[in-house]
């Protein structure tokens, strides 16, 4: 990273502005970014041309390219692949295909976060899916009148029925009609509770953080209330909704059905740490979440919830929305928070941690959305009540969201603990008719490949790792019979070549040497020197990978080696 | 996913003990493991780590082994307490040849023809771990694309592995970020400005990148044409005054290339593009290889040496006898060492009786040295350049180091960007400007009236350092009601700038911890310098800036040795290390040292020299490598000074204007052919050494002033006997010898410690970065110097409207003698002069991008290309004086410094006329 391109931005740009602030803008203005744009934004401010076209580049959305009025998107990721996205890719090329590139241009993404009905695809954002029919005359019909209403798919929150296991799932269920409660709490805790005793119930919760590292918030929050008390004091709250694995549609379920969970969690935590500023970073595929959103910051702002003396408390604080602007990788911590700087979002090496040089080089915070939801609860109920609940040392509950391979695919909120098979075969009815379950993928991209025999493992941090996998954001992917695994670890690979950082070395050139030779084991047999090589590279990239996105990728292809060996040779039932 | 511990956080901790392979390492808190490792005496590999760079962490390959934990990276991961670490075992060993395995797997295999072959690090390392073949079938690589536009910087993005060094250079030591890497995943790849190739993306050529590439993705001509060098000489730079150290190679008796060395302690490894590639003029075919005598019929004829040697002793000898010593004068030069200098002002005060020596810091820092002589005792800056690293404000006054200076201008820029303050006085929008927290641009001329307003300021605001002033200085009641009336409001009205900015800048200023002032000639060569100079060092003195880190009063001397000319004595009015003329003491000690009586004459300045031949009085000249026809003010006037001498011999490596009225031509070297010191900017006295030896047919230029005292019966003492060359050594111990500031500086120790600043007063003195420590001033107390307001020579009026300032580009140098004979010239940046104009000045003129427009000024005019910027502001305008077809310096005028005779360069009025053919 470098802190001479922070400053300089600084500079020219005055202090929290960035290039990339720059490029959004323009984007939204313009609809796309071209070589010129970013000639003139550098000419306009003073700032490297350089700087401006690295940083473009390294997002899906602002990569310099010719402009088109529509861009249709095929989901690739592993629920809709599973679920048929060759086809429908198949099916809207043929349909569409001819179209002239400016007019519409078909591509890719990873994950739209409707998971539980793909294959979906997006029209200029906008989410359809193949199950809901009609969708070659939708699109039709929106080319031709963009202002037409789109029929899109959704997501079910299926409760299970047991209350006393019920954190988060009442507030999803509840929706709107929770932001009441919510915030007179909040302005009860800001009032009549210390940071110190807000962080107190945290600490008692044990509540881990829920994006996938598992890090103690608490410890996370102390950190920032400890660290760079010094210069101006500053202190930030990042919360991190770049929610990009794909068949989780988690944080996508909570902010657009009870933003004010968020908001309220968000604000306890920057209470409790010392944060004065709030940023959520919101991924781009979720149009929808970041609409409702705005709508509730906006409401919080206007019920003066945000600024100066919150409530009538000491307590300032702002909260600012940052669009993201697709690149998988913003979701590790320290390139989302290159991305808010403005830099071309290079993972960094740690320490220094975020929570003692973060953004800006203050100490920040970066929170999952979920894990900050948990907030809310754990200070009205007290931590201990949270921490009641859970198996080992994972305390609590966890939202899980199932794929379409399943009975009732949707979003269940289950005690951690619950197994594998309880989740899939109890709660959501197990397969969808005509399926047989093969395996079961936990954890996005980066998690294991779970086979029948380890369902009954507990969900949880430390059993899961055991066995082989993660618990990851808690995205669950299950395959059926039908289903081709080489395929899958093959398309993480290639996934991470599409969306390693590029900087450190096994990640950027080990995924794409693996996709190679997982496609000439499958051509031409996967022979001993071949696996051989194969492992040696996933060893590789777990071993040197500067962030857990090369050093987990691998984790999908040793489980197939592990579990599916047959399949690697293009053998699969 | 795992997670990292946060480190434990002990304070006061001062010291970590841990073990590398078994044995105890201590290290201090933050150290990294890579460091740690050198106590052991063990090392790992690293493609991406740099000594020069901020720890990266992309290559992986420096990971080690940790107990209890995963391996880390050995270059970012700091040593933990009690930790064990592993550098080598069977398990990184093969994850080291896994990792390269699939490095190479990237990159083509063609060691045999790579320009890297034999210094590749990734070579190294494939040796290193015993890859011997790859097992990857067919792997996708890399579209190859390469960028050859640049005349020095050649990319090869097939050869590149993306470690980003050259990225990290760009940025961390250059800071002109016009390298970055783009894309994502497997795509990422360097790229210049928008993707546009390095020349089109306004690149500083300052080489970095090539110096940190571990491949050969990034290569110089010199290495792709020629292979590796038969030797390697280090040597000091001879462009500005920055003083770069520098190591050329050398092939077949040809430079084929330079690069910054590591240890050089000005430069930190660092060079420019004129250090670095703008070396081919050593090697140009006009070189001067024979002396030249002008026949009766004006035309120039090869001679002897003997021939030349003897006509100039005769002809000395006879203007000296039959003239007296007032008709001679010399001019020697700040581009020679200090040696050949110090033999050029012992030959005028010996040979030929006369004071009348001077050098060309005349026109440009004499104010410099004559203001912080006066007002503190010494004639140099006071502190060093590693200063700028411990200030929290630098003001920076008429000076563009950005590209003058370039090597100290990155580093000024990178203190900037670190968090240090910064205020610039300038008339244009320099690139230091622009990065300013206040930047006063203020109309040329008008610096002491803004001066003095922050002097001003800087009292009534209470924010003087009473104490300071009380102990250290004096003269300050004196100044105190002089400034009165210098209100902002009053400075404003003169110098355009706005009264609150000015206001600012005092705040600014009087509220740092420690603030340094930098000025370039911009103070000195823009009307009253001396007054200018006195006054940038009164508000230092009240605020008591001085004599700590971070502080103090610095002139950016201009050229490589132009402190040295000065240092030795190439002075009308002082001997070496300053010691005036007129001292009796001082006037024993030299005739004692040097057995004759000192010359008693009041010697003449250059401008003076001009004026006297006109007068008459001034018959003959000798003058060193100085292009007076070209680099000296109202060329007109020089010009007509120079038909009218009786004699004139000039030492030159090249012809140039100035010799086209010389008598005698003698053919010099270049610094790459001799041996000697410089002076650089901040009083590092460094060595200069052969590199080649001297082009057949010329000589070294103190051998050539040595012969001619020689040939006239003087034996200056330097030399072996009558035809032998001087021993640059025995020089050194003559300047040791006869100035005390000097006393501890020998061959011997400057071979060792690479460098000394003086003072240095004996064998046991370090020398001196920081001088006046503690308010010890060498004057014993600061004077505070009154500095009137009053108006430059050079004023605009309705048939003159605009204000011309001149100066340096970075692509050339001077008046481009050198630079203009090597592949700068190649660049677009560095093609041909322009006169750079404001917008709103071009729309008043009707003046389109690239018209050809007449400069006109009280004295002449000259014809360029326009070239409309906002680097200029509205009324100014601005040329460079590096291309001899345009000679700007027609128009500069004759207004000096009245106590230095610094002419003002930087002040012209002028008035525009489109040419009738506008458009070229």
């Amino acid at each position: 990273m470098s802190k001479n391109l922070i400053a300089l931005q600084s500079r020219f740009l005055g202090p929290h502005n960035s290039a990339y602030d720059l490029l959004s803008e323009r984007f939204e203005k313009s609809g796309h970014i071209s070589a010129e744009d970013i000639d003139q934004l550098a000419a306009e401010h003073q700032l490297p041309p350089q700087l401006l076209r690295s940083s473009a580049e390294f997002y899906d959305q602002l990569r310099p390219q010719s402009a088109t009025d529509h861009k249709l998107k095929i989901c690739i990721g592993e629920a809709c692949q599973v679920a048929g996205s060759a086809g429908l890719a198949e099916q809207l090329k043929s349909r569409f295909g001819d179209l002239p590139a400016d007019s519409l241009e078909i591509g890719e993404v990873t994950c739209l976060g409707y998971c539980s009905s793909g294959p979906n695809c997006s029209i200029d954002g906008q989410p359809l899916s193949a199950t809901t029919g009609g969708i070659e005359r939708q699109i039709e019909r929106y080319l031709s009148n963009p202002s037409t209403e789109l029929s899109g798919p959704a997501n079910r929150c299926i409760p299970t029925g047991d209350d006393s296991i019920a954190v988060l799932m009442p507030y999803l269920l509840k929706g709107d009609a929770a932001t009441i409660d919510l915030y007179a709490n909040l302005k009860t805790t800001l009032l009549l509770q210390t940071p110190a005793q807000v962080l107190a119930q945290i600490e008692a919760s044990q509540l881990r953080g829920r994006g996938g590292a598992g890090f103690a918030i608490a410890t996370k929050l102390q950190t920032v209330r400890d660290s760079g008390n010094d210069g101006d004091g500053s202190k930030y709250l990042v919360v991190n909704f770049d929610e990009g694995d794909a068949g989780a549609y988690i944080d996508k379920e909570l902010v657009e059905r009870c933003p004010a969970l968020l908001l309220s969690g968000a604000l306890l935590a920057a209470y409790a740490c010392g944060a004065s500023e709030i940023y959520i970073y919101a991924r781009l595929e979720y149009p929808e979440a970041r609409r409702v959103l705005a709508d509730a910051v906006q409401q919080l702002a206007d019920d003066k919830l945000i600024g100066s003396l919150v409530a009538g408390s000491d307590f300032n604080c702002s909260i600012t929305i940052i669009q993201g602007q697709g690149a998988y990788i913003c979701g590790e911590e320290t390139s989302l928070l290159r991305s808010i700087e403005g830099l071309p979002a290079q993972v960094s090496i740690r320490p220094p941690f975020p929570a003692q040089q973060g953004l800006w080089g203050r100490p920040t915070a970066v929170c999952n959305v979920e894990t900050l939801c948990n907030l809310p609860w754990i200070i009205e109920q007290g931590g201990k009540a949270y921490a009641a609940l859970g198996y080992a040392n994972s305390r609590g509950t966890k939202l899980v969201s199932l794929n379409s391979r399943v009975k009732q695919p949707g979003l269940y909120e289950v005690e951690l603990g619950t197994t594998l098979r309880q989740i899939i075969f109890e709660l959501a009815g197990g397969m969808a008719a005509g399926e047989t379950f093969k395996a079961v993928q936990i954890g996005g991209p980066l998690g294991g490949i779970l086979p029948e025999s380890a369902l009954d493992t507990p969900l949880a941090f430390e059993s899961l790792q055991q066995a082989g996998a993660i618990l990851g954001h808690g995205g669950m992917v299950v395959y059926s019979e039908n289903d081709n695994l080489a395929d899958i670890a093959r398309g993480v690979m290639a996934f991470c070549g599409r969306e390693s950082c590029g900087k450190c070395f096994p990640c950027r050139i080990g995924s794409v040497r693996a996709t190679e030779l997982m496609d000439q084991m499958t051509e031409t047999g996967a022979t001993s020197e071949r696996l051989e090589l194969l492992t040696d590279i996933c060893e590789t990239m777990k071993t040197g990978s500067l962030c857990a996105m090369g050093s987990m990728t691998p984790s999908a292809v040793e489980s197939v080696m592990t579990h599916f060996p047959a399949e690697l040779r293009g053998e699969h039932r | 996913m795992e997670f990292e511990p946060y480190p434990p956080q002990e304070a006061g901790v001062t010291t970590i003990d841990a073990t590398v392979n078994g044995q105890p390492v201590t290290v201090e808190p933050g150290s990294t493991i890579l460091n740690a490792m050198a106590q052991v005496n063990r090392t790992v590999p690293t493609l991406c780590y740099s000594d020069q760079l901020e720890p990266h962490g992309a290559c992986r390959s420096c990971l080690v082994e940790v107990e209890g934990s995963k391996p880390v990276a050995a270059c970012h991961t700091a040593v933990i307490a009690g930790a064990s670490y592993q550098t080598h075992s069977p398990a990184l060993t093969r994850y080291r040849r896994n990792l390269t395995e699939m490095i190479v797997s990237d990159h083509p295999l063609e060691c045999l023809d790579c320009t890297a072959n034999g210094r590749c690090e990734l070579q190294s390392l494939a040796q290193e771990v015993g890859l011997r073949q790859s097992r990857y079938e067919s792997p996708a690589t890399h579209n190859p694309v390469a960028d050859q536009g640049h005349p020095f910087i050649k990319l090869d993005m097939e050869k590149c592995i993306g470690c980003a060094r050259c990225v990290r250079a760009c940025d961390e030591i250059q800071g002109s970020f016009i390298l970055g890497m783009a894309g994502r995943g497997y795509d990422t790849r360097v790229i210049a400005g928008n993707d546009t190739g390095m020349e089109q993306a306004n690149c500083a050529s300052c080489g970095q990148c090539v110096t940190e590439c571990p491949v050969a993705a990034l290569e110089e001509p010199g290495t792709i044409n020629f292979g590796l060098p038969d030797q390697t000489t280090t040597t000091t730079c001879a462009y500005c005054g920055v003083g770069c150290m520098l190591d050329v190679a050398v092939k077949d008796g040809q430079v084929i290339s330079i690069t910054p060395n590591k240890q050089g302690s000005a430069n930190q490894g660092h060079a420019c593009v004129k250090g670095r590639f703008a070396h081919q003029f050593a090697q140009s075919k006009d070189r001067l290889t024979t002396p030249l005598i002008k026949d009766e019929n004006g035309e120039f004829q090869p001679a002897s040496w003997d021939e030349a040697l003897e006509l100039i002793a005769r002809r000395f000898g006879e203007v000296r006898d039959q003239h007296g010593p007032e008709s001679f004068a010399m001019i020697s030069s700040s581009r020679c060492t200090n040696e050949e200098n110090f033999i050029m002002q012992k030959f005028a005060r010996v040979v030929m009786a006369t004071n009348s020596v001077d050098n060309c810091s005349r026109v440009c820092h004499s104010p410099s040295a004559f203001g912080l002589r006066m007002a503190l005792g010494t004639g140099a800056g006071t502190n060093s350049f590693e200063d700028v690293e411990h200030s929290d404000l630098l003001m920076i006054v008429g000076a563009n180091p950005t590209e003058a200076h370039p090597v100290f201008g990155a580093r000024i820029k990178q203190a900037v960007l670190a968090g240090c303050k910064l205020i610039v006085l300038d008339p244009r929008n320099t690139e230091l400007a622009q990065l300013a927290d206040i930047h006063l641009a203020l109309r040329p001329g008008s610096n002491v009236a803004v001066i003095n307003a922050l002097q001003q300021l800087l009292i009534s605001e209470g924010l003087i350092d009473q104490p300071f002033i009380d102990q250290h200085s004096e003269g300050y009641t004196e100044i105190t009601a002089d400034l009165a009336s210098c209100t902002p409001e009053w400075a404003s009205e003169i110098s355009g700038v706005d009264a609150s900015l000015i206001r600012q800048a005092a705040s600014l200023y009087g509220n740092a911890d420690a603030a340094q002032i930098l000025w370039g000639l911009g103070v000195t060569e823009a009307g009253h310098g001396s007054n200018a100079v006195f006054g940038l060092i009164n508000m230092a003195v009240m605020t008591g800036n001085l004599g700590r880190p971070g502080t103090g009063t610095c002139p950016i001397r201009g050229q490589n040795n132009v402190q040295g000319a000065s240092d030795m004595g190439a002075l009308p009015n002082v001997f070496s290390d300053y010691r005036p003329v007129d001292d009796p003491i001082v006037r024993d000690h030299h005739l004692r040292v040097w057995g004759v009586e000192p010359p008693t004459n009041k010697g003449l300045r250059i401008p003076d020299m001009f004026d006297a031949v006109h007068e008459g009085s001034l018959k003959a000249m000798y003058i060193l490598a100085e292009d007076v026809a070209q680099s000296d003010p109202n060329t007109a006037h020089v010009v007509g000074a120079l038909e009218q001498l009786d004699f004139l011999v000039v030492q030159e490596i090249f012809m140039n204007p100035t010799a086209e009225y010389a008598d005698v031509i003698l053919p010099g070297v270049t610094f790459l052919e001799k041996e000697g010191t410089f002076v650089n900017s901040d009083r590092r006295i460094q060595r200069v050494r052969q590199v080649i030896p001297p082009l057949s047919g010329a000589r070294r230029d103190g051998d050539i002033t040595n012969a001619i005292a020689r040939q006239m019966g003087v034996n200056l003492g330097f030399d072996d006997g009558p035809n032998t060359p001087v021993d640059p050594a025995k020089v050194m111990r003559e300047i040791a010898t006869l100035g005390p500031k000097w006393g501890g500086v020998t061959y011997q120790r400057l071979d060792q410690e690479r460098f000394l600043q003086w003072p240095c007063y004996d064998s046991s003195d370090p020398g001196t970065s920081i001088v006046h420590r503690d308010g010890n001033f060498l004057r014993g107390k600061a004077l505070l110097s009154p500095t009137p307001w009053q108006e430059a020579g050079e004023i605009p009026d309705e048939q003159y409207p605009l204000m011309l300032t001149t100066g340096r580009m970075l692509f050339h140098y001077n008046v481009g003698t050198m630079t203009r004979r090597t592949d700068l010239t190649k660049l677009q940046a560095g093609e041909r002069e322009t006169l750079r104009i404001h917008p709103k000045d071009a729309r008043r003129y009707a003046i389109d991008d690239g018209d050809r427009v007449t400069v006109v000024s009280r004295r002449g005019k000259v014809t360029v290309s326009a070239e409309i910027t906002k680097a200029t502001n509205p009324g100014v305008l601005f040329m460079t004086f590096h291309f001899p077809e345009s000679r700007t310096n027609i128009l500069t005028g004759d207004a000096v410094d009245e106590f230095t005779g610094c002419p003002e360069y930087k002040v012209v009025a002028v008035q525009l006329e489109k040419t009738a053919d506008a458009k070229s």
